[in-house]
């Protein structure tokens, strides 16, 4: 006999676990919390992390020199220190705990692991050294312990050309070109990470030029007036655009949307001003150029060094009207161009990628779900990145949070989940982490070689900041990031070992 | 008028929150404060990621036309964020760019709806 949801209002917690502590996470923790009377019950929240760090992307995504988007955390603060909720970091899902051990510790459980994969460059060349995806170039800059490594290879790049071409006209996109052109000197007093200043620096000195792909026109680009804007009033650096590219791109359908989205409808203004100044700006140092209606056709070598980068050709696209969905999609016209440089970041999007036992939707890469119940897994659900895919800023998770704690709320109120004996859901996670009294250990190394994870909580992630602040200071940065996780796990500990 | 005792008293203005699921909170806001330091002070579910830095747009509020058309010009940056607003509507601001004045005695202020679409 399968016990119901009357069980909570005997007197037991709803226990819940959350999987990822990026925007996703904390507001679907933060709208949880709130939710008690309705459920009838106390709520408490475990929320795992792969890293030792909370935050997700306002970590290891928003740029450095947007400081003001990273008080978000302030607020995520508030969240975990709340009595109700524990973080468990260091605790990577997949891996060192299974989505059947959470289903079956956990009453609830809450998939928002984001997108930590790419979508990738196809075409040919894009294996040469100096090919990157712009979520490898962000995630260095901002200390990603997986990416730390690749100082060397971003310097390499760099080095050999004045140019850099982006592959996409997202915001992420307009994060790396601006990233690049403002340069060292202007990044010094942020926390962007000294591995990356020293880089920009020296290798990043030469550069000249950064030239911005857009397959479709400027009225498909995805990035947004106040990104764009930034770009536009750089200091040093002149943002070009050209006039016949905007003309191109104002196809009736695109006049159409231009006429019921104020957004893209002022974006078009802004460029049709940036465009008719384009002539007038050429003497400054440095320039980020826009092209519109380009699609890469293919990666070229360089002359002298095969295996890597020394061009792209582009080929001029046309936008045409598909009738059965709306939507105008870029077709080659033939004409090609060649664009030299030595560095190219594929910035056509993250990707979210599949977990062993999360049912998983291949055609749109996130987890198969409906309003973010993930499918035919009764008490998982899922939010943010990993629900939607890889668009929206910080406040969209907001929206899809409060939905997906609707659906738990109607699915525990009307005794949908079964809600059975996880009377020791925190210590039982702690148990099959760290190994509990019996010594069970955790999964990680699975096989033989079974050991204990090495479970970072908020003291020890509050100690990992405080170094991290303390570092920073003696530099004039808000922070300098620790990018290895076995050194934050010292940290995490140091402390804790003397309690 | 309907000021109340109090809130004349007090420097204070009365005004109405409107939460996306209907219920309304009734609010004495300080002059000088913001519309968003005013609904966190009164648990007005608004949220406001950025901290008031022109940054996040979650603290997008609606107002009645007759008062949108007391307040000050929207700067451009303000502009910018709304675009990113959920449900913009003509008479759409940034919560955390609005300083409470007399002139705002009585005004409902709208927390939109936060419907997205899902496809
Ligand atoms: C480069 C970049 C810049 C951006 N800049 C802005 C900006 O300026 N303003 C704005 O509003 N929005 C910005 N965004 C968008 C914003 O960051 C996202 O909307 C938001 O972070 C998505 O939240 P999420 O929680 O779904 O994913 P994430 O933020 O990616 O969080 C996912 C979390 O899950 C963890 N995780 C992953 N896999 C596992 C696993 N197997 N087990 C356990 N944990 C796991 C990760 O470590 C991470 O902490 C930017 C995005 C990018 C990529
Ligand atoms: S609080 Fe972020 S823009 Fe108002």
């Amino acid at each position: 006999q399968r016990p119901t949801a009357t069980d909570v209002s005997a007197g037991r917690p709803l226990r819940v676990c959350v999987v990822g502590s990026g925007p996703a996470g904390f507001y679907v923790t933060k709208y949880l919390l709130k939710e008690e009377a309705e459920l009838g019950c106390e709520v408490v929240i475990d929320i795992v992390d792969r890293l030792p760090t909370p935050y997700g992307l306002v970590r290891f995504g928003v740029a450095p020199d947007h400081p003001e988007v990273k008080a978000v955390q302030n607020d995520f603060d508030q969240v975990a220190s709340d009595a109700r909720v524990s973080f468990f970091g260091n605790v990577c899902f997949g891996k060192d705990v299974s989505a059947a051990q959470l289903s079956e510790l956990y009453d609830v459980v809450v998939l928002a692991y984001g997108a930590a994969g790419d979508r990738e460059l196809t075409v040919p060349g894009a294996d040469l050294e100096g090919v990157f995806a712009a979520r490898a170039f962000v995630s260095w800059y901002n200390g990603h312990p997986d990416f730390a490594h690749m100082s060397e290879e971003f310097a390499k790049a760099l080095a050999s050309s004045d140019t850099v071409a982006v592959v996409g006209v997202g915001n992420v996109a307009l994060d790396c070109a601006r990233i690049l052109a403002k340069g060292a000197n202007a990044l010094k007093g942020s926390d962007i990470c000294d591995h990356a200043l020293d880089v920009l620096s020296s290798a990043g000195a030469g550069l000249r030029r950064v030239v911005i792909l857009g397959r479709r026109g400027h009225v498909q680009a995805s990035f947004t007036m106040k990104e764009l804007r930034e770009l536009t009033k750089l200091d040093g650096v002149a943002c070009l655009v050209r006039q016949e590219e905007l003309e191109l791109s104002r196809t009736p359908a695109s006049l159409d949307e231009l006429k019921t989205a104020r957004p893209k409808n002022r974006i078009d203004a802004l460029l049709t001003k940036v465009a008719d100044g384009s002539d007038s700006v050429s003497a400054e140092a440095k320039a980020v150029e826009f092209r519109f209606l380009v699609g890469l056709s293919d990666v070229l070598p360089n002359n002298s060094i095969p295996n890597r980068v020394g061009a792209v050709r582009v080929e001029r696209n046309q936008l045409e009207l598909d009738e059965a969905t709306g939507a105008q999609r870029a077709i080659g016209s033939g004409v090609k161009e060649v664009i030299e440089c030595g560095m190219v970041l594929g910035s056509i999007g993250y990707r979210c990628l599949p977990v062993h036992g999360v049912p998983y939707d291949e055609r749109n890469s996130i987890i198969a779900n409906e309003r973010g119940r993930v499918q035919g897994v009764p008490g998982m659900y899922c939010s943010g990145w990993a629900r939607r895919g890889p668009s929206g800023i910080i406040g969209t998770n907001i929206t899809d949070a409060r939905s997906v704690v609707a659906a738990i709320v109607e699915d525990v109120s009307s005794k949908q989940l079964a809600l059975g004996d996880k009377a020791e859901s925190r210590q039982g996670l702690r148990n099959m982490l760290m190994g509990g009294q019996d010594g069970a250990p955790g999964l990680r190394g699975s096989g033989g070689t079974k050991k204990k994870v090495q479970v970072v909580d908020w003291d020890g992630y509050q100690r990992i900041n405080r170094d991290e602040v303390a570092r920073g200071a003696m530099k004039g940065k808000p922070r300098e990031k620790f990018v290895h996780v076995e050194e934050m796990l010292s940290i995490a500990t140091a402390v804790g070992d003397e309690e | 008028r309907g000021i109340s005792s109090t809130a004349a008293r007090k420097d204070k203005v009365n005004m109405t929150f409107l939460e996306d699921d209907g219920t309304e909170i009734k609010v004495e806001a300080e002059l000088g404060a913001t519309l968003l330091e005013v609904a966190h002070e009164n648990d007005v579910e608004l949220e406001g990621a950025c901290g008031g830095d022109l940054a996040c747009s979650t603290c997008h509020v609606v107002l009645p036309k007759e008062y949108y058309d007391k307040l000050d010009e929207k700067e451009e940056e303000e502009d910018d964020m709304l675009d990113l607003a959920w449900g913009l509507t003509d008479t759409s601001r940034l919560g955390c760019q609005i300083k409470v004045t007399r002139d705002l005695e009585g005004m409902l202020i709208k927390v939109p709806e936060d419907s997205m679409d899902m496809s």
